[in-house]
C-alpha cells in the first residue's frame, strides 16, 4: 500500500506540474518589485503616491522606474500605476514608506500605514518616514555619488548606533505606538539636500497628526528616554565665556533609563534616573583628566547639563500633552479597568517627575 | 483512488520474485546413471572439456576437467603426476562418485573439479582443481581512504573470505553456503558472528535467500535488490561495500554479512539510513573531525535536495525571501532566460546528469575532458547565451557536489532522483511543495525497513547509546555499545498491521 | 512480522502524540482568541494547562479500567449497542467536520500568503496523499512523525527573540486586569488550541505502559503549553491590545519582524513548515476517525480510510458562505468540550455497571 501512495503522490506531481506551466506562474523577472513608496499630499481627499522599483542597470539607463498617480485611495492608485508598468507590481519587497510633512499634518497617514500593516505580503519591517518637501522629488532625485536612492534609503535608516538620535520606526512601530493608548508616534524625518538625503531630526505626532519636528539635540534625549541602549557620541557645551570655551565629546557606550512611579492615577509622580556610561572622545578645555579630582567634576558637570537638558524636553512634552516615550505606561501597569487615551493625557496633565542623571566616564581615549 | 488502485495492483504483480518461477535445470539424463557415454553426452556442444587418456600403470585413467577452469600446471602437479606414479594417493585425496550420482559429477565438472575415471574397475573420483586465475587483491577505487587498510574485495568468494577471516580468527564467526540462481549455480555465503547476532534476523536472511527464485546473478547487487523489504524505495535498503574492513566492522556489531563468487562488494545488512553516509574512515580519524565530517554529509544530503528547489520557488512565488541585492542580481541575470524557473534548472540539471553518464563510461583521460568540456565550456556558455543565470549554476554545481558526499554511491544516486521530485513540486507549489515533498520523505523513511529493523534508526533512536555514535561522534573509548538496530532481543516494527 | 502484537507505543510515542495532536491551527491565532483579555492574557495557556491536565485524569482512569478498548469499543460497552453505534456514528461526523476545517483554514492561510491566485485544490491534493500516507502506516507511524515534526519546527521558536527585543515587558502588569466575561471569552476561544490531547481515548490501548500513561501525556500536554506560554507572552509583550485583537494571525506577524542578512522574510518559510504541525495532528485525527468507523462496522478495512478522507475532501472542498462556515466551525467547540467531558459520564455508567455487578454476584 506504501508503494502505491508513494507511486501516487510521484504521478500526482508530474501531472499536477504539468497543469501549473499552463498557467505560467511570473518568475521574478517579470514582477515590479516596489521597494520605496512615497505619498505627497495632494488636497484634501487625493494624494499623490509614488513608485520607486529598483532595475538593474543593464536594461535601462536609470537605476530606478519611478512611477506617480493620484487618487484619493492608495489601491485605486497602485491600480492606476498597474496599466502603466512594464511589469505586474507587487509590493512583497517593500522597504520603506515616505510621507510628506504637509500629509503627515493631515492626519491621514495612519489610514496609509495600516493599509500595508494589514497586507499579508507587506514585510513588517517597512520603515516609515517623514519627508520635508516632497517625497516623489526625492524618489526621482539624482544622487550621483550613491548606488542607487533604493539602496541608499534602506542602507540609510538601517539601524546603527550612529544614527539612533532618531528613532526607526517601523510599520509595526508605527502602528503599535498608534493603537497604543499610552504612546504617541514618533518618526524620523529626512531632508533632502540636494546630493545627500539626511536624518534631520524626528516627526512627533499628536494622535493622528504630526505636531513637531525635534532636532536631532533634542531627539537624542527623547531617545534616551525612551529606553535606546547605544546612542551615538555626543558634543557637551560645559560653559562658554567668551574665548574660553569648554566642550567634550562623548561617547556613549550604554544608556540606561529606569522609571519608578507612585503608581497613583490621580497624582502622578514619577522618578526618573538616566545612567550613562561613555568614554571621552576629544576634550577642549582647562580641566587635567589624569586628576581624578577633575575628571569626576567633570563626570558631575555632564550629568548636571543632561540633567538639564532632560527636564527641558520633558516639561515641553508635557506642556504640549504629547508622550512619544510612554510615561503613562508606568501607571497603566498599575491601572485596573480599561484605560483609555483620555487617561493618558489626564496623567500627562498632573503628572510631577524628578530626574537624576548619573554619568560614568570610563576611559578617555589612548591620548591625554 | 481508482486510478491509484489500478497503478497499484499493475505494480504489485510485477514486483513480487516468487512469480517469475524459472523452470528448474533440465534433467540431463532420466535413468542419472554414471557412464562415460552419459557424461560426453550432457557435455556435447561444450568445447572446452578435455578428456585426456592417462596410461598409468594400473591401467587406463581419463581425466575429464574444464580446460578454461584447470591450469594444465596444477592438473600435472596434483592429478597426472601423482597418478604416474601410486594411483591410491590421487584416489585417496579425492571423492568416490556414487553410481546414480550423473548429475552432480556434471556440476562438479562446471564448477572445475577432475573426474578421475577408472576404466578398470570404471569407477569416478572427483577431485578440486579449481585453478582459472583470479584478480590479486589491489585497492579499491571506490571507496578509497587515506588512513587504513587499502586492500578490497576481489571477485573471488574464498578470496573475500579469505580477507573477513584473517581480520576475525574467532570460531565464532560462521559462514553458511547457498548456491542459489536456476541457472548460474551461483555461490552465496552468508557470514555472521554466532553470538553477537540477532537470531531472527539471520533466520529472516536465510529465508530470504532460500525463497528467492531468480535466473542468474550479474552481481550481488541484484541479490540485494530481491532481497529488500520494500523494493520500489528509491532508498537502498542494505550496506553494500568493497572494504574488508567495513564489513568487519559491522560483523563486530552483530550484523550479517552476505558474499557472492564473482562479485566485488558484500551486502551488509541490516543496517540505517545513517550507516550509509558513514565510510570506515570516520573511525580512524579524530573525533572532532569525524563529527564535522558526518554533520556535512548528513545535512549535505538533505541540502543538496532542497537547495535547486528553493531557488525555483524563491524565484516563482516568493521572490521577498531574496536579499534584496541578490535579488536584483538575479533579475538581471535571469532577464535573457526564456524559460521559467522550473524548466531552467531542470535543464541544467539534466546537463549535470549527462556530463555524469558520459563521464562515467569513458576512460580516465577523455572523462577529465568531457568533465572540463561540460563544467567551463557549457557552464559559462549557456550564461552567457542568456540560457540559464549564473547564480544558479553555482547552486547546481554546488548541489551536484554535495550529492556525491554520502559514502555509499547508491546513497548519492537516490539523493539526485529525490531532488527530481523535489524540483517538480517546488516548481509546482513553491515553499509549500517543497515542505510536503519533505514530509513525504520523512514519512517514507519512517515506514521503510531494512530487514524489519526501523531504517532510520538513529535518529529516532532505538537505544540511547546509538547517539554516542551518530553525527557527533564520540571519543572512541565511547562507542563500546552494539547498535540498537542489531540488539539481540528481537524488537521488530511493523507499522502496518496494528490491527 | 508480529502482526498481532497490539502494544507498541513507548512513553516518547506518548509523548510527542500528545503534544503534536494538540499544535495544529489553533498556536498561529492563539494571542488573537485570547485578546479579550488584553493585556492580562499571557498566563492564560498555564491555567488551560491545568484544566487540561485535570480533565486528563478521568480518561486515564476510565481507561485504565478497560486496557483493551478504545473510547468506541467502551461507548458500545457501557451505554448500549444500539446507542453507542448512533453517539459513535456522531463522533465519526463530527471528526470529519473537525478535520476539514483544520484543513481548510490552513490552505486558506497558505492561499493568502504563500500561494496569491491559485486555487485551493492543487494543494489540498497533495496534502491528502501525504496525509493518507502518514495513516496507512498506522498509529506509531504517526507518532513518529510527531517526533519528527516536532524536532523540524520547534527550533522556529529562535525566531521569537527579535520580538522579545522590541517588546515591552511591562505589558505583563498589570495581572488581572479583566472581567469575569471577558475570561469566560477568553478561555473558551482559548481552550480550541489545547484540544487534541483527548485522542489518548482511542490509541490508549496501544500504550505499552499504560500505568504511566497519565505522567507521559502530562509531559506531551505542558511541552504545549510551554510553548503556548511562550507565544503569548511575546506577543503580549510585542502587540498593543488593539493590535492583539486586529491580527488574526500574531505568530506571522512575529515571523516578519525577524531580520536576517540571508533571507529578507521567514514568515512564507514558517507558514509552510506549519504543514508538518497540521499533518501530524489531522494525521492523528484521522486514524481516529477510521478507528470509530471500524467500530461502527465491526471490522477492520483499509477503505475506511479512504471512505473518510474523501468526505473530507469533499466537505472542504464545497464553497460555503464564510459566515456559515465560522459559525459551523465556532459551535464544534461545544461539541469538542463535552467529548472531553464524556469520561465523566462514562465513568458513572461503568460505577453503576461495576455495582449491579457486584450485587448479582
Amino acid at each position: 500500500m506504501t508503494i502505491r501512495l508513494v507511486f501516487a503522490f510521484i504521478c500526482s506531481l508530474i501531472f499536477l506540474s504539468g497543469c501549473s506551466l499552463q498557467l505560467k506562474p511570473s518568475a521574478v523577472e517579470d514582477v515590479a518589485l516596489v521597494s520605496l513608496i512615497g505619498i505627497d499630499y495632494e488636497d484634501e481627499n487625493n494624494m499623490s503616491v509614488t513608485l520607486a522599483v529598483p532595475q538593474y542597470s543593464s536594461s535601462a539607463g536609470k537605476k530606478n522606474q519611478v512611477y506617480n498617480n493620484q487618487a484619493s485611495m492608495i489601491n485605486e492608485a497602485i491600480v492606476n500605476i498597474s496599466s502603466q508598468a512594464d511589469k505586474e507590481i507587487k509590493f512583497n519587497g517593500l522597504r520603506v514608506v515616505l510621507f510628506n510633512e504637509e500629509f503627515a499634518k493631515s492626519g491621514r497617514m495612519w489610514e496609509v500605514v495600516e493599509h500595508f500593516y494589514r497586507n499579508p505580503v507587506v514585510s513588517g519591517n517597512v520603515y516609515v518616514v517623514i519627508v520635508k518637501d516632497s517625497a516623489e522629488e526625492l524618489l526621482r532625485g539624482e544622487y550621483p555619488d550613491k548606488p542607487s536612492i533604493v539602496s541608499y534609503l534602506t542602507a540609510l535608516l538601517k539601524p546603527k548606533p550612529n544614527i539612533m538620535n532618531s528613532p526607526i520606526t517601523t510599520i509595526h512601530n508605527f502602528m503599535y505606538a498608534h493603537s497604543n493608548p499610552v504612546l504617541d508616534v514618533k518618526v524620523p524625518y529626512l531632508e533632502d539636500k540636494g546630493d545627500f538625503i539626511e536624518i534631520s531630526g524626528t516627526g512627533l505626532f499628536n494622535k493622528d497628526k504630526l505636531e513637531e519636528v525635534y532636532s536631532r539635540e533634542k531627539a537624542r534625549i527623547i531617545q534616551l528616554l525612551s529606553g535606546e541602549k547605544r546612542l551615538p557620541a555626543v558634543k557637551i557645551q560645559l560653559s562658554e565665556n567668551g574665548e574660553e570655551r569648554e566642550e567634550v565629546v562623548i561617547d556613549l557606550i550604554t544608556s540606561e533609563v529606569d522609571y519608578s512611579s507612585n503608581k497613583n492615577v490621580d497624582h502622578p509622580l514619577l522618578d526618573i534616573s538616566v545612567k550613562l556610561k561613555g568614554s571621552v572622545y576629544e576634550y577642549r578645555g582647562e580641566k587635567d583628566l589624569l586628576n581624578s579630582k577633575d575628571f569626576s567634576l567633570l563626570e558631575e558637570e555632564i550629568s548636571k547639563i543632561t540633567e538639564q537638558q532632560v527636564e527641558q524636553v520633558i516639561n515641553e512634552l508635557l506642556e504640549k500633552k504629547i508622550d512619544p516615550i510612554g510615561f503613562s505606561e508606568n501607571f497603566r501597569m498599575y491601572y485596573h479597568g480599561e484605560w483609555t487615551e483620555e487617561k493618558s493625557r489626564e496623567v500627562l496633565g498632573n503628572l510631577e517627575y524628578t530626574v537624576s542623571t548619573d554619568m560614568q566616564i570610563l576611559a578617555t581615549g589612548t591620548l591625554r | 483512488m481508482g486510478l491509484i488502485k489500478i497503478l497499484g495492483k499493475i505494480l504489485e504483480k510485477k514486483v513480487p520474485v516468487q512469480n517469475v518461477k524459472t523452470q528448474p535445470v533440465k534433467k540431463i539424463n532420466k535413468s542419472n546413471q554414471i557412464s562415460i557415454g552419459a557424461i560426453k553426452q550432457a557435455l556435447d556442444g561444450v568445447e572446452d572439456v578435455q578428456y585426456k587418456p592417462v596410461r598409468t600403470s594400473e591401467g587406463l585413467v581419463t581425466l575429464i576437467y574444464y580446460a578454461s577452469f584447470v591450469d594444465p600446471v596444477v592438473l600435472h602437479e596434483r592429478v597426472v603426476k601423482p597418478i604416474l606414479q601410486r594411483q591410491e594417493t590421487v584416489i585417496h585425496a579425492s571423492e568416490k562418485m556414487e553410481d546414480h550420482e550423473l548429475n552432480r559429477v556434471i556440476n562438479l565438472i562446471t564448477t572445475g573439479h577432475t573426474i578421475i575415471y577408472l576404466h578398470k574397475p570404471a569407477l569416478f573420483y572427483a577431485i578440486e582443481t579449481f585453478s582459472a586465475k583470479n584478480r590479486p587483491i589491489q585497492r579499491t577505487e571506490t571507496e578509497s581512504s587515506v588512513i587504513g587498510p587499502q586492500d578490497s574485495f576481489t571477485e573471488s568468494l574464498n578470496m573475500n573470505l579469505s580477507l573477513i577471516k584473517r581480520r576475525i580468527t574467532n570460531a565464532e564467526l560462521k559462514n553458511k553456503d547457498y548456491i542459489i540462481g536456476a541457472e548460474t549455480n551461483t555461490k552465496i555465503s552468508v557470514l555472521y558472528l554466532e553470538h553477537l547476532v540477532n537470531k531472527d534476523d539471520l533466520a529472516c536472511v536465510k529465508k530470504k535467500i532460500e525463497e528467492i527464485d531468480y535466473a542468474g546473478f550479474l552481481d550481488i547487487a541484484v541479490l540485494k535488490q530481491l532481497m529488500e523489504d520494500h523494493p520500489i524505495s528509491p532508498f537502498p535498503q542494505y550496506n553494500m561495500t568493497v572494504r574488508p574492513d567495513m564489513a568487519m566492522h559491522y560483523l563486530l556489531d552483530g550484523r550479517i554479512v552476505v558474499l557472492m563468487d564473482n562479485s566485488q562488494s558484500v551486502v551488509i545488512c541490516p543496517t540505517t539510513f545513517f550507516e550509509l553516509f558513514v565510510p570506515t574512515e570516520d573511525y580512524y580519524n579524530r573525533w572532532t573531525t569525524v563529527t564535522l565530517l558526518r554533520a556535512l554529509r548528513f545535512f549535505g544530503f538533505f541540502v543538496t535536495i532542497i537547495l535547486t528547489p528553493t531557488y525555483i520557488s524563491a524565484l516563482t512565488y516568493h521572490p521577498e525571501l531574496l536579499p534584496f541585492e541578490l535579488l536584483l542580481n538575479l533579475q538581471e541575470s535571469r532577464d535573457r532566460v526564456p524559460f521559467p524557473p522550473v524548466i531552467e534548472v531542470l535543464f541544467i540539471e539534466l546537463i549535470i546528469e549527462i556530463l555524469r553518464e558520459a563521464g562515467s563510461r569513458m576512460p580516465t583521460k577523455i572523462g577529465s575532458t568531457i568533465g572540463i568540456v561540460g563544467g567551463i565550456v557549457i557552464g559559462t556558455a549557456a550564461v552567457e547565451a542568456g540560457l540559464i543565470s549564473n547564480i544558479l549554476v553555482v547552486l547546481v554545481a554546488v548541489s551536484a557536489l554535495l550529492s556525491f558526499l554520502p559514502s555509499n554511491f547508491l546513497m548519492s544516486n537516490t539523493s539526485r532522483f529525490i531532488r527530481y521530485a523535489f524540483i517538480l513540486s517546488a516548481g509546482t507549489f513553491g515553499m509549500y511543495g517543497q515542505v510536503i515533498a519533505l514530509a513525504w520523505l520523512f514519512i517514507h523513511l519512517l515506514n521503510l525497513t531494512s530487514l524489519g529493523k526501523p531504517y532510520l534508526a538513529p535518529v529516532i533512536p532505538r537505544k540511547w547509546t546509538d547517539l554516542l555514535d551518530s553525527i557527533i561522534r564520540f571519543p572512541m573509548r565511547f562507542l563500546r555499545y552494539k547498535k540498537g538496530i542489531s540488539a539481540l532481543k528481537n524488537k521488530r516494527v511493523s507499522p502496518l498491521d496494528e490491527e | 512480522m508480529d502482526n498481532n502484537k497490539l502494544k507498541k507505543l513507548k512513553p516518547y510515542h506518548v509523548i510527542f502524540l500528545v503534544q503534536n495532536s494538540m499544535v495544529a491551527l489553533g498556536l498561529l491565532s492563539l494571542p488573537n482568541e485570547l485578546s479579550s483579555m488584553g493585556y492580562s492574557q499571557w498566563w492564560i495557556p498555564l491555567m488551560l494547562g491545568i484544566i487540561a491536565n485535570l480533565t486528563l485524569i478521568p480518561i486515564i482512569w476510565l481507561f485504565q479500567r478497560y486496557p483493551q478498548d478504545n473510547l468506541f469499543t467502551l461507548n458500545e460497552k457501557l451505554i448500549g449497542k444500539f446507542l453507542g453505534k448512533i453517539l459513535n456514528t456522531f463522533l465519526v461526523v463530527y471528526l470529519i467536520f473537525f478535520i476539514a476545517s483544520i484543513v481548510e483554514g490552513y490552505l486558506d492561510l497558505i492561499k493568502i500568503i504563500a500561494l496569491p491566485d491559485r486555487t485551493i485544490a492543487g494543494p489540498l491534493v497533495v496534502f491528502f496523499i501525504v496525509l493518507l500516507y502518514i495513516v496507512h502506516g498506522g498509529i506509531k507511524s504517526i507518532a513518529r512523525f510527531c517526533i519528527l515534526s516536532f524536532f523540524l519546527t520547534i527550533w522556529m521558536a529562535y525566531f521569537l527573540q527579535w520580538s522579545i527585543l522590541e517588546g515591552d515587558i511591562r505589558h505583563l502588569m498589570p495581572v488581572s486586569n479583566f472581567t469575569f466575561h471577558e475570561f469566560l471569552v477568553a478561555s473558551r476561544n482559548g481552550y480550541f488550541a489545547i484540544c487534541g490531547y483527548e485522542l489518548i481515548m482511542t490509541y490508549f490501548p496501544y500504550i505499552i505502559n499504560q500505568k504511566k500513561a497519565f505522567k507521559h501525556a502530562s509531559i506531551g500536554i505542558w511541552i504545549t503549553i510551554t510553548l503556548y506560554f511562550s507565544v503569548t507572552v511575546v506577543s503580549v509583550m510585542y502587540f498593543t491590545e488593539w493590535q492583539l485583537e486586529e491580527v488574526i494571525y500574531p505568530i506571522l506577524k512575529l515571523y516578519k519582524a525577524v531580520e536576517l542578512s540571508y533571507a529578507e522574510r521567514i514568515d512564507v518559510l514558517g507558514i509552510s513548515l506549519w504543514v508538518l504541525l497540521i499533518l501530524s495532528s489531522t494525521a492523528a485525527y484521522l486514524w481516529v476517525a477510521k478507528k470509530g468507523m471500524d467500530a461502527l462496522r465491526s471490522n477492520n478495512k483499509t477503505y475506511h480510510l479512504y471512505v473518510i478522507a474523501i468526505c473530507i475532501f469533499v466537505f472542504v472542498m464545497i464553497p460555503l458562505s464564510k459566515d456559515f462556515q465560522e459559525a459551523f466551525y465556532d459551535n464544534l467547540f461545544y461539541i469538542k468540550f463535552s467529548i472531553i467531558l464524556w469520561p465523566n459520564i462514562l465513568i458513572f455508567l461503568h460505577l453503576i455497571k461495576s455495582k449491579r455487578k457486584q450485587a448479582s454476584a
